[in-house]
């Protein structure tokens, strides 16, 4: 098990293991869709044990914020360290999947 | 005194106030090696249906940056006269922003692309499943996944001083950006031809 997942008041916190790429990317979306799913609408991706994040779970995330936005929810990364923050400046992805340097200002984000 | 500018924060800032309307997966395929790759597709429409469509190409390296010249290679076989046999009348130009200076990681290589159209507002879809994506797939070797598409507010037109705000940041990054590194693609079989 790759993902860890916790709740912090109506807010859901998962947490990818080291590297969110394309072997941990099935899991990581079967985690994520099965909580939208469920009815958790405000994720938090806590990136504090990830050291790399590949394109295959970029698509992770954006999927899970599609499913999100579809149900009035919002997803909002944390910790992400300076090579995953660049690839997600770089590209744009914040604008829909913003980027908090700590959990508490994530947290505050999603209003909670 | 002198006014300081920092192109990086301020490519970080345009890319962040793009109108994300779409992204897919792709492989790029090559003789000896195949990397995946996820794109982001951004639409820009002006009142009278103009506008481009901003694909940024994100592709991984992992630890093989040697790749990074084979996906130059690629890409620069998107050319303005390739794509204006492709795309027909209402494609207007291409204007490439090579976005990899940018990148510090050696784990990624990353492209933009932006396609400008006569009449695109309520097109977008249909030109980029239809004509653009197939276009490129062939152009550079890519096979993209299905796009999704967000139900966002990004699908609706912006405002027109949105528009007129985000355009002249474009416009003064890009600006930049020629100075730096130069922002049009010469097309190969024309040497010394710009896209612009």
């Amino acid at each position: 098990m790759n993902i860890l997942t916790r709740k912090n008041g109506g807010v859901l916190i998962v947490i990818p293991g080291k590297r969110l790429d394309t072997d941990a990317a099935p899991e990581a979306e079967l985690a994520l869709a099965s909580a939208i799913e469920q009815g958790e609408t405000r994720l938090i991706v806590d990136f504090s044990q990830t050291e790399y994040v590949s394109s295959a779970g970029l698509r992770v995330l954006l999927k899970a914020t599609k499913q999100l936005m579809q149900v009035g929810g919002a997803l909002a990364l944390c910790h992400a360290n300076p090579q995953v923050r660049e690839i997600l400046d770089i590209s744009g992805f914040v604008m829909i999947m913003p980027c908090y340097a700590t959990f508490e200002d994530a947290l505050r984000a999603l209003g909670a | 005194m002198e006014d300081y500018y920092d192109i990086t924060e301020s490519l970080f800032s345009a890319k962040a106030n793009e109108e994300m309307i779409a992204f897919a997966g792709f492989l790029v395929e090559a003789k000896s090696w195949a990397s995946e790759g996820v794109l982001k597709v951004a639409a820009f429409r002006r009142a009278d249906h103009h506008g481009y469509l901003t694909l940024t190409f994100v592709v991984d390296l992992e630890a093989e940056s040697g790749r990074k010249t084979g996906l130059q290679a690629a890409f620069a076989r998107a050319t303005q006269t390739a794509l204006a046999e492709r795309l027909g009348p209402d494609f207007e130009m291409l204007l490439d922003v090579p976005l990899n200076p940018f990148a510090e990681s050696p784990r990624f290589f990353v492209e933009e692309l932006n396609v400008y159209f006569q009449r695109l507002a309520g097109r977008e879809r249909w030109l980029l499943e239809t004509h653009v994506l197939p276009a490129l797939a062939d152009l550079i070797g890519l096979r993209f996944e299905p796009l999704d598409w967000l139900d966002a507010p990004g699908n609706s037109p912006p405002s027109k001083a949105a528009e007129r705000s985000d355009s002249k940041l474009r416009t003064q990054v890009r600006r930049q950006l020629d100075s730096v590194v130069g922002g049009t693609r010469s097309d190969p079989k024309h040497p010394g031809s710009s896209d612009a």
